[in-house]
């Protein structure tokens, strides 16, 4: 599944193209941080704010070889261009003159790998050093493998037998024996309190919710209280943050942005939060609620975005905690004409996937069997 | 370029607006790292607490780096007098824009005192991770744990290896 199209580009620096280097001692250390920054650098001067904006989203690095100085450049395939130039025109990395040459475009980091591999073991021929079956596969690991997210569609979901899910995925993303994972879901209508316990924002007392086809769960993520429901897709990334390099603010940000990209797509201007209303607001109705924990470094709840749920369930809470806001959905923000949910679902895990860089996005086939070997909660 | 780079960062950092600053409208670039402090006399854990070692009793809380990544903390949860904790598991959490993050223990041993003072001014870990925000006070059961944690320099060098690899 290719949600998002990407140009990989293979990259040789000649660092102090005037003097002869000849031998030892480069003036430089290429790092994927200081070519990173020279980079972005050179499109910001030359592309202006905009220009830099435009890039940003799918701008990386990903693999830097300070010896044979070949370096792998992603870019969005609308973009690539952009920064091909800006690559040619960065003049110095750090104070030593340099020149970027490409050697190679592709959409996919595989091809772009392979060509790294055979242009590094030709290097290292001609400079007379033959490369063991030892180095090259020593390379081949160095270069940063990509970057995959699975995806796990579960349909409606039982509250609490996701809750059960995540532990399990949380335990298994921690001893690494999944990568990264997505789950996409909604459901059934469900009032959720965080770890503070925040009971007084129900403002019905808790023996009327069946009458009102809901249940209350208590939680261990951050946030008040919420309301969940059909029409209501439900994110919960599984990653860990340290291989992502976020701290918990940068993450939860990251999550925002998600949904502010997302709503674009249909024209709406979200924005996040200001301070202490951390969440996606449209002017000052909130459409999109995020409450996550960390454990051990490793994420799980997320993101709720608001399509077109059933707003009267909105009446009987104080949402989040906040008295004086309104709450809104996509359906009442946009005229436009609203695709199928599982189209909305679709782009919204495509908006993630790429504000958070992944590489790959992978569906998993039948996830919902694995619900079903859940423990049954009686 | 590199000095105008760091001057950027620094005037956005003191959010003080300038000219030349052009890194405020990039979000992916992370600034905070060149201002996190570490104390002397201290033992970090690689999960971003720090342990404060006076004789028989070990204060601990979490490391100025810690909290920025954080941000704003609201609430903070933490174990009882006279339970045990133990060295990497989770003894409490934080919650801050709206994310709950789990404490580790650097350390195993009892929990002697707990700082009452977090739970009315949770911010007391923004404004001072070191001294007002420390969160418990421990009996070491195992004193050798210390020699496994890092010292100030090989944290702030942890520190700036996490930021840059990304």
């Amino acid at each position: 599944m290719v949600g998002f199209k990407n140009r990989f580009m293979l990259m040789e620096v000649y660092l102090d193209p005037e003097k002869d280097l000849l031998g030892e001692g480069t003036p430089v250390i290429l790092t994927k941080l200081n070519l990173s920054e020279a980079i972005k650098d050179s499109i910001l001067v030359n592309f202006g704010e905009c220009g830099l904006a435009s890039c940003l989203g799918s701008f990386h690095v990903a693999y830097v070889n300070p010896v044979t100085k070949l370096c792998i450049v992603r870019s969005s395939r609308d973009e690539h261009r952009r920064v091909w130039s800006a690559m040619t025109l960065v003049r110095s990395v750090g104070n030593c003159p340099v020149v970027f040459n490409l050697l190679d475009i592709s959409g996919c980091i595989r091809a772009c790998r392979d060509a790294a591999l055979k242009c590094e073991t030709e290097k290292f021929n001609q400079s007379g050093k033959g490369l063991s079956e030892e180095e090259i596969r020593e390379m081949n690991r160095k270069m940063r493998t990509p970057r995959t997210l699975e995806v796990w569609k579960l349909g409606t979901v039982n509250y609490l037998k996701s809750l059960k899910l995540q532990d399990k995925l949380v335990s298994e993303r921690k001893a690494n024996r999944i990568p990264d994972t997505l789950l996409s879901l909604q459901h059934p209508p469900t009032y959720t309190l965080g770890k503070r316990r925040t009971d007084h924002n129900l403002l019905i007392p808790e023996a009327e919710l069946k009458s009102i086809g809901a249940e209350l769960h208590y939680t261990q993520r951050g946030g008040d209280i919420t309301f969940h429901g059909p029409h209501q897709p439900i994110l919960y990334p599984i990653l860990s943050l340290r291989s992502i390099g976020f701290g918990a603010r940068s993450y939860v940000e990251a999550l925002e942005r998600s949904m502010i990209e997302f709503s674009s797509l249909y024209g709406v201007k979200a924005r996040a939060g200001n301070k202490c209303e951390t969440g996606v607001w449209v002017g000052d109705r909130k459409i999109g609620a995020i409450g996550v924990r960390i454990s051990s470094g490793i994420t799980c709840h997320g993101l709720a975005f608001n399509i077109d749920p059933d707003m009267k369930y909105f009446e009987h809470i104080v949402p989040c905690g906040i008295a004086d806001k309104e709450v809104t959905s996509l359906r009442r923000e946009t005229d436009a004409q609203l695709p199928s949910e599982e189209v909305i679902h679709e782009q919204l895990v495509t908006c993630l996937a790429k504000v958070f860089s992944y590489d790959d996005v992978v569906v998993k086939e039948d996830p919902s069997a694995i619900l079903n070997t859940l423990e049954d909660d009686d | 370029m590199a000095l105008r780079m760091w001057a950027s960062s620094t005037a956005n950092a003191l959010k003080l607006s300038s000219s030349a600053s052009k890194s405020h409208l990039l979000p992916a670039f992370s600034i905070s790292r060149c201002f996190s402090s570490v104390l002397e006399g201290l033992k970090y854990a690689t999960s971003h607490e720090w342990v404060k070692h006076d004789g028989s009793v070990a204060t601990i809380g979490i490391t100025d780096h810690a909290q920025d990544h954080l941000g704003e903390v609201v609430f903070v949860e933490l174990p009882e007098e006279k339970s045990a904790v133990s060295k990497e598991k989770n003894f409490g959490a934080v919650e801050s824009v709206k994310a709950t993050s789990e404490i580790l223990s650097p350390i195993s041993g009892e929990v002697i005192e707990v700082n009452t003072k977090l739970t009315d001014s949770p911010g007391l870990i923004n404004s001072s991770p070191y001294e007002d925000g420390w969160m418990i006070k421990v009996k070491p059961s195992n004193p050798a744990e210390l020699e496994t944690l890092m010292g100030p320099k090989e944290y702030t060098k942890f520190c700036e290896e996490e930021d840059a690899a990304h």
